[in-house]
């Protein structure tokens, strides 16, 4: 399901470990975050070793949707070595997301 | 393979089109799948208040109504799959609908009910600011423009409704028009024109969406009349996009017969497509109304000319539903 970070230990949580992170900017009030939320569930259980799925809720976050520039909700952003590298706005379905990953996601 | 599922009638769609359509079909014991699509509930889905939807003597709130549409599905024994449809073939029947999952869906009877899609300006500094300042969602984004100023474009039910939203969140809201008079509905304007908070300009264009980058945000919009030509910029923090909205039918087209604008054609009186047993409801075949109570009404509509066509093609009810007592 993915881990659940906050402005106060979202840094902790993207230098457990080397491998790249997407991070899912909702809000409870979102619905077309809802709608992505089990679709990213899918896909970051499908490949574990390729990325770690980070939830972040911006509606209690604000120093993080602020660092990360987000405007809009859902924001999907794909960091490496804590770098952003990619960045996605709006819902998509499983295909899309696997394609924009594939293009996406540094090599392993 | 990803497995393969047949019905007596299969819904594409899951705001009030498709959810009725299937309410009805699971109610004349036809089996019955919806396929609940890209946006699940559908456009009702990012709205707030909904205030004319009978039975409901005060507001209810859009996500709750689509909400309690899909329990009403299941509870009546119709199937809700979450997919979206990415390929279909309706040249032999049963008609067959592939998933963006890969499963293989099949309908004896297909209810077209997938909606539109909120419709964008078409800039290239649209697309460039798109999730920096540039939305299609107030409900979703509203909330990072608090106490600042935002612009809302268009002139329908729409815009309106997210200009007075949007004064919850924002200290002005401007409501720019290409129009001398607002579509909308006359109680929403009403509030709208009663809303200190909110300044309307007329007969108005955006020609450019302006901003920075490092960090990328919107600063402003450069307008111009239309009808005398003059152009302006003004300040603003984020700019909504609420100019109205496109069918989406690109995945039936060739297939089944549309109009000029996309919106798929309907028979007379009925939701008959020009496929036999291919039925459609709701704003996907309806550039008029486009209103929660008539696609549900085009919904019942669709299954009921579906039952009658799969009794008409021979298909008769099946399994536990009809047992006669005695």
């Amino acid at each position: 399901m993915g881990q659940t970070a906050d402005d106060t230990n979202f840094d902790q949580i993207i230098a457990q470990d080397a491998s790249p992170v997407l991070v899912d900017f909702w809000a409870p009030w979102c619905k077309p975050c809802h709608a992505l939320g089990p679709i990213l569930d899918e896909a970051a259980a499908a490949s574990p070793e390729r990325f770690r799925l980070v939830k972040v809720n911006a509606d209690e976050c604000a120093t993080l949707a602020k660092r990360f520039n987000v405007r809009s909700l859902p924001t999907l952003v794909i960091l490496s070595a804590g770098e952003p590298v990619a960045r996605k706005i709006g819902s998509l379905s499983r295909s899309a997301l696997d394609q924009w990953l594939n293009d996406s996601l540094p090599p392993s | 393979m990803k497995g393969r599922h047949f019905s007596d009638v299969l819904v594409l769609g899951s705001g009030p089109a498709g959810c009725t359509a299937a309410i009805y079909a699971a109610r004349a014991s036809r089996s019955t799948r919806l396929i609940d699509g890209g946006q699940p509930g559908g456009q009702l889905t990012v709205t707030t208040d909904v205030e004319n939807y009978p039975g409901f003597a005060k507001a209810v709130q859009g996500p709750w109504l689509m909400e309690q549409m899909r329990e009403q599905v299941t509870s009546v024994g119709a199937s809700v799959t979450a997919d979206e449809i990415v390929s279909i073939d309706l040249s032999r029947r049963p008609f067959r609908c592939v998933g963006d999952s890969g499963v293989e869906y099949f309908g004896a009877t297909l209810i077209i009910a997938t909606g539109a899609s909120a419709r964008w300006l078409g800039l290239e500094s649209e697309l460039q600011y798109r999730g920096f300042g540039v939305s299609a969602c107030a409900t979703c984004d509203g909330f990072f423009y608090r106490n600042k100023s935002v612009a809302v474009i268009g002139g329908g039910n729409s815009a309106v409704e997210e200009a007075i939203y949007l004064t919850n969140h924002a200290s002005h809201v401007t409501l720019i028009h290409r129009r001398d008079e607002f579509r909308a509905e006359r109680i929403l304007q009403q509030r709208l024109f009663q809303n200190p908070k909110i300044k309307v300009v007329w007969d108005t264009a955006v020609e450019t969406i302006v901003g920075v980058d490092d960090p990328r945000s919107v600063t402003g919009l450069d307008l111009v009349n239309v009808k005398t030509g003059v152009r302006s910029r003004i300040d603003i923090d984020g700019v909504f996009i609420a100019i109205g909205h496109s069918p989406n039918t690109s995945l039936f087209r060739g297939q089944v017969a549309t109009d000029a604008h996309g919106y798929l054609v309907t028979e007379g009186k009925s939701t008959a497509t020009s496929v036999p047993g291919v039925f459609a409801a709701g704003d996907v075949q309806d550039s008029i109304y486009r209103q929660a109570v008539t696609a549900a009404g085009t919904g019942c509509m669709s299954a009921l000319e579906a039952d009658r066509f799969l009794v008409v093609h021979g298909h008769p009810v099946v399994g536990h539903a009809l047992q006669v007592a005695g």
